[in-house]
């Protein structure tokens, strides 16, 4: 028996052929359902093809009628691409390399909508990544500030604490001397005093009874003594203490003027609260539209960097399918992206026209091929404006460094029925003007700084106010007279959260507009704010005056103690040198003074 | 499940040589074990089809090695992550990784390489121990069968020689 059977060939050329003559049968539908399951797992959403086409020789394929749903508007395509044609390098394709030297999209439109959902079965649709930023009015200074009152009810006043601070002292101040007084000689002391004098008669001829007078006078002179330097010491404490206080009401009567100035800073009533009126006018919508650049690079960004690069050193989990694994890298001899397009001409439909440019380099192996990716749109045929360039390069060819440019020049930009505020108060349309506009973008490794600059011309505000006097209707006023403006923007943060600061002319017109309403509003609230907190003091201060007056009327008491002691202390020196001075020299002659005198000094 | 059973003693039983049932089953082995859409499973299609092997074997072989290679899939990815990053292999995978037909072949997948690296080491050894199963099958299990007294009633029936005759038509008797 022959261990070869030819007839296994034929059958084997068969097979082939047949394999074969399916996969090219079946090629336009499997191309389809690739795209279609790859990009929707991609993706997120479902993304649909209308049809597809794959050709042979030379290698292409047209895809047409591709949808992208929004993931986090389902009933939204993201974009939606009427016809994409592109042709395939076959040899790289045996090394697993898709090379593209050249697509062409045609009628890529952003944002259309669905007829059905785009969502995919058991994944809910995310929050808009864009949060929506609706206008707001314009801070006018001093249109919604709160009446004196209620401002002074919210907030936190140092003239008020200091008065309570001080009525508190001033009360501990009371009691303690109070207290003090009431440890010290009163009326009645003083009457025992005397009392005690008048007990003290001078007895003639007794000697002995002279000598024990004069100790009783003095020792009653010693303790009124004490008792008198007491009163003293404490009044001249009670004086200190009087000055004290009387400096610190003092300070507490100054003290609201400067809670009036700190408030009237505060509520932006000193003309400074004008500065940020550009950002006012137009932060919201600017900031919209960089949260809408945002949005798109953050969908793009993730193919433009292969999110894991298998090498042959990292240690992966294996999918448990048939065919899964991990496929890891080697260097190549001659290094090709596993994806590449050279060049794309693209043209995007939008509602004001078409812009059509060229996309150069897209891969997510930027690293590889060594080149970033480029793109440049330009336009003169869109309605509403004269001209549109857009160019820059998405740079990520050392992942750990991406920087991303991006320049943006708008030529005649016609801006009309533009909202920029919208309140009760006050409402703020750019009804017409043309615009130049230059924009620089620049993302450095996560770090977002752009700067941008609009000339407008021709411009004519159109504005809606309630009041008829009033800052509205002065804003109104001025801006009714502006008919050219600059606004400067600048964006530095992150793309996540990034701050926004822009400036223009209007900022200063406005500021002059307002100056005039801003004075008389500032004068006659700081009269207001004044009078509602002179009444607000008016309870603590004249509560703290009245014990001061107290502690003032203390010092009359210890005044009238002094007085009544030195009276008693006057007569008891008056009595010393009448009864032992003078008579009883006479009496006794010199030879007892002689004996007496140098034990009893004083006599 | 009684089926492929009653195909492999249908085979077994017959009279291919022991050589071509083993063969076949190495063959098996190899496009069972390994993912199926594979540049060297199409060599294994030519060499079956090509060289005289039981197909029946081969299919037979090749559910229950598909079988076994999916719940396998782990190991072989660990073995072909452990191959593919072996130091001493490196300059190899590299100057393999820059040649067309090895991309083509997906040599560096880890399952792949896992997968294909153990089929190849079992592909002898299988041959050889299939080889001898098979002749020790024939001359104990089937020889003591067929002397039983049960076989020689059934052989003796009717039925049995209808059996026989369309068999022989069909080719499945050896």
């Amino acid at each position: 028996m022959s261990w070869i059977r030819w007839q296994g060939l034929l059958v084997f050329l068969t097979v082939v052929a047949g394999l074969t003559a399916a996969v090219a049968f079946i090629a336009g539908p499997l191309v389809k359902w690739t795209i279609e399951g790859a990009g929707s797992r991609a993706v997120g959403a479902r993304v649909e093809v209308g049809d597809a086409h794959l050709s042979f020789l030379p290698l292409g394929l047209v895809v047409a009628d591709l949808q992208v749903t929004n993931p986090e508007a389902p009933m939204t395509n993201a974009v939606q691409i009427d016809r994409i044609e592109l042709g395939v390098e076959p040899l790289p394709l045996l090394r697993r390399k898709v090379i593209i030297p050249a697509l062409e999209a045609v009628g890529v439109r952003p944002n259309t909508p669905r007829a059905r959902s785009g969502a995919l079965p058991g994944r809910e649709a995310t929050q808009e990544e864009t949060p929506s930023r609706p206008l707001a009015g314009l801070p006018l200074p001093g249109i919604d500030l709160p009446s004196p009152r209620q401002l002074l009810d919210q907030e936190d006043l140092a003239s008020v604490a200091l008065a309570q601070q001080l009525q508190a002292d001033v009360q501990q101040r009371q009691a303690a001397w109070r207290e003090r007084l009431a440890a010290l000689p009163d009326q009645e002391k003083l009457a025992e005093y005397r009392a005690r004098l008048d007990r003290l008669k001078v007895v003639k001829k007794d000697p002995q009874a002279l000598l024990t007078l004069r100790a009783d006078l003095q020792a009653l002179q010693a303790d009124l003594g004490s008792d008198l330097k007491g009163l003293g010491d404490a009044r001249d404490g009670l004086k200190d203490d009087l000055a004290t206080l009387r400096t610190r009401v003092a300070a507490v009567r100054a003290a609201p003027q400067q809670d009036v100035t700190r408030l009237k800073e505060k509520y932006a009533l000193s003309g400074e609260g004008l500065s940020n009126v550009s950002q006012a006018l137009f932060g919201n919508r600017i900031s919209g539209w960089v949260d809408t650049a945002v949005t798109w690079y953050r969908r793009l960004a993730p193919y433009l960097e292969r999110r894991s690069a298998a090498t042959g050193k990292k240690e992966h989990a294996p999918r448990r399918e048939r065919a899964g694994g991990i496929d890891l890298r080697f260097p190549e001899h001659d290094p090709l992206p596993d994806f590449l397009i050279r060049t794309a001409q693209v043209s995007v439909v939008l509602p004001a026209g078409t812009v059509a440019g060229r996309i150069n380099d897209i891969t997510p192996d930027q690293d590889v091929l060594g080149r970033p990716l480029t793109f440049d749109f330009a336009s003169d045929a869109l309605q509403g404006m004269k001209g549109l360039t857009l160019a820059g390069a998405l740079n990520h060819i050392d992942p750990q460094q991406p920087r991303d440019t991006a320049d943006l020049t708008v030529r005649g930009y016609r801006a009309s029925g533009v909202e920029l505020v919208k309140s009760d108060a006050l409402g703020l349309t750019l009804a017409e003007g043309a615009a130049d506009i230059a924009l620089h973008a620049d993302l450095r490794a996560g770090e977002l700084g752009a700067k941008g600059s609009a000339a407008l011309d021709g411009v004519r505000f159109a504005t809606t106010t309630e009041s008829k006097g009033g800052l509205a209707a002065s804003v109104a006023a001025a801006l009714d007279d502006v008919r050219r403006f600059r606004l400067d923007g600048e964006v530095s943060g992150t793309a996540t959260d990034y701050d926004l600061r822009l400036s223009s002319d209007l900022d200063r017109v406005l500021k002059d507009a307002f100056g005039k309403q801003l004075k008389a509003r500032a004068a006659e609230f700081e009269t207001q704010l004044t009078a509602a907190l002179d009444e607000r003091l008016a309870g603590p201060l004249g509560a703290v005056e009245g014990q001061v007056g107290e502690l003032g009327l203390l010092d009359g008491d210890l005044q009238a103690r002094l007085t009544e002691g030195n009276v008693v202390r006057d007569e008891i020196e008056k009595r010393l040198k009448e009864a032992v001075a003078g008579k009883i020299e006479e009496k006794l002659g010199g030879g007892l003074k002689e004996r007496l005198g140098g034990k009893l000094p004083g006599f | 499940m009684l089926r492929p059973l009653l195909k492999l003693l249908r085979v077994l039983n017959s009279e291919t040589r022991p050589a071509q049932i083993s063969l076949a089953v190495c063959f098996a082995m190899v496009a069972g074990l390994t993912p199926l859409a594979s540049l060297h499973n199409l060599l294994v299609l030519l060499l079956v089809l090509v060289v005289r092997v039981n197909l029946s074997a081969f299919l037979l072989g090749l559910a229950l090695f598909s079988g076994l290679g999916y719940v396998l899939d782990p190991s072989f990815h660990t073995l072909g992550l452990a191959l593919l990053q072996a130091p001493a292999l490196h300059a190899t995978w590299t100057a393999l990784y820059n040649t067309t037909l090895a991309r083509l072949e997906h040599f560096n997948n880890t399952v792949v390489m896992g997968s294909l690296a153990v089929a190849l080491a079992a592909f002898l050894p299988l041959f050889l121990v299939g080889n001898t199963l098979i002749r020790r099958y024939r001359d104990h299990v089937l020889a003591w069968v067929r002397k039983t007294r049960l076989v020689q009633a059934l052989k003796a029936t009717k039925l049995y020689n209808t059996y026989r005759a369309v068999s022989a038509l069909r080719g499945d008797v050896g």
